[in-house]
């Protein structure tokens, strides 16, 4: 369109007389600046190079070191974790095990009251054993005494029997008072077993109550532990999810970054068209044919944008995958 | 001979050392003494079988080896309650009587206690009152270890003939 358009106004040969003049000097001009604004595109274009190239640095940097992070983060939650878990498990196998133990010192102590109350079986006997010894000192005793009658009916022939009489009443005695002291005794075992049954019945019940208590709390804590310990991987979670979102995004924001390219291209081109249109100005006049200098410069293009500029359209952006390298 | 039956009599006369040996024993709580030559010997308590029609001082009768012997309560004779029969109660039999009248009775005492030697000197006559006894059923105040021993006259205590007219009158009480 543009070559058909240039084509329909080819300068009339008239104006061309009066403008040779004014026409040497724009040509001046242009040779002068050409070059200047060459060097102006080459300038901007190095510094926005540059400057983009930092920009992707940076950004690059920002990625491996949310990767290292999350990495990282990945591996405690894989590790550590399990180790807390692990923990709980073996507090919890190790509060059972306590448990048992005590539940065997209960078990034993059951065992000591029930001998306890076996050798309750044996001082019964014995007691009775008392009894039958002070029945014997006492049927001693009438004997003794009968004896002593005896004695005294036979008179003086009966003096020495009476002796022997009173011995064994003296026997009697000591025998009836030893039972007594038996009998005390035992009564006195008897009640200090009976104590210790008690004191034996009353401490387990303490015991008992002290352990389940203990268990419970011990329980408690543990499972406040785990609690904890799951909102704790929830918030390391939710934190990881997070990183690896930003780490996307700024991955993406990366590839935005390589419109660098393009518009260096098309500033590289539009220079170097510009140095190429310095030349052909130095150069005799009449030489010159422009439409093969624009079909020259079409012909070096390597976007899109820059096709569709020439042709008059508007370089609507393009998407960066559809670059084509030639 | 004649010095010999003198030889006997002065030996008879001579205070012997078993005249003076008594049985004690305990009947309420208070003890009480027998001489011991009219005490033939101590039974373990066995219930004695009772005879109807008797006055409440007779707790029956036992059989002493084939004999009949009655049993004297003697709380119930000194007007007192008895005292409820323990494992220590026994029966002391009691020979009483002249030699021509000898009866054997049972004494039923709460527990016998010993045979000792009271020496005369050591007994005081009976008090004229306060005692807790009839005056006359104590033959004296024994002193042994610092207390006083009741000790009883058997012929009195157990009298046939008061003891006799005593179930006599409740025979007769008993007919009209």
């Amino acid at each position: 369109m543009m070559l058909m358009r240039r084509k329909s106004t080819p300068p009339d040969s008239a104006a061309q007389a009066d403008e040779s003049t004014a026409s040497d000097a724009l040509r001046q001009t242009c040779l002068d600046a050409l070059p200047i604004w060459a060097k102006q595109i080459d300038t901007a274009r190095a510094q926005t190079e540059q400057a983009i190239v930092e920009l992707s640095a940076r950004f690059a940097d920002i990625v491996s070191g949310l990767d290292a992070a999350l990495l990282d983060s990945k591996d405690s939650a894989a590790t550590g974790a399990p180790d807390l878990a692990a923990t709980m498990d073996d507090g919890n196998r190790q509060l059972a095990r306590v448990m048992e133990a005590l539940e065997a010192i209960r078990d034993s102590r059951q065992m000591l009251a029930q001998e306890i109350r076996s050798l309750a079986v044996y001082t019964g006997e014995l007691s009775k054993m008392a009894d039958q010894v002070g029945m014997i000192a006492f049927q001693t005793n009438m004997l003794a005494l009968n004896a002593a009658i005896e004695a005294a009916h036979a008179g003086e022939a009966g003096k020495g029997f009476a002796v022997v009489a009173h011995e064994v009443r003296q026997l009697s005695n000591s025998a009836r008072e030893t039972g007594k002291l038996i009998s005390e005794r035992v009564g006195a075992i008897n009640e200090s077993l009976s104590h210790i049954v008690e004191t034996n019945e009353e401490a387990a019940r303490t015991e008992g109550d002290a352990v389940r208590e203990s268990g419970a709390r011990i329980q408690d804590v543990l499972a406040r532990f785990r609690s904890m310990n799951m909102r704790i991987s929830q918030s390391a979670a939710d934190l990881r999810n997070k990183s690896a979102a930003i780490k996307d995004d700024v991955a993406e924001s990366l590839v935005q970054l390589q419109f660098q390219d393009r518009v260096g291209q098309i500033l590289a081109h539009v220079a170097s068209t510009m140095r190429d249109l310095h030349e052909r100005c130095r150069e005799p006049s009449g030489s010159h044919d422009g439409v093969q200098f624009l079909a020259d410069m079409a012909r070096t293009y390597t976007t899109e944008e820059q096709r569709r500029n020439h042709q008059g359209e508007t370089a609507e952006p393009i998407a960066a995958q559809a670059v084509e390298f030639f | 001979m004649a010095s010999a039956a003198s030889n006997q009599s002065t030996a008879d006369n001579e205070p012997r050392h078993d005249q003076n040996q008594y049985l004690t024993f305990m009947l309420d709580r208070e003890t009480f003494a027998l001489g011991i030559l009219r005490i033939k010997e101590i039974l373990e308590y066995t219930q004695p079988t009772d005879i109807p029609m008797m006055p409440a001082f007779i707790r029956g009768v036992v059989n002493l080896r084939g004999a009949v012997v009655p049993v004297i309560d003697l709380c119930a004779r000194f007007g007192r309650p008895s005292a409820p029969v323990s494992k220590k109660s026994c029966i002391v039999i009691v020979e009483t009587g002249a030699e021509d009248d000898r009866h054997v009775l049972g004494v039923l005492v709460d527990a016998v206690n010993e045979v000792l030697e009271i020496p005369q000197e050591e007994i005081e006559p009976a008090p004229a009152f306060g005692a807790s006894i009839r005056t006359d059923f104590i033959q004296g105040m024994g002193k042994v270890r610092g207390k006083f021993v009741i000790i009883l006259d058997e012929s009195r205590v157990l009298s046939i003939e008061e003891m006799e007219s005593l179930t006599g009158a409740l025979d007769m009480r008993a007919a009209s």
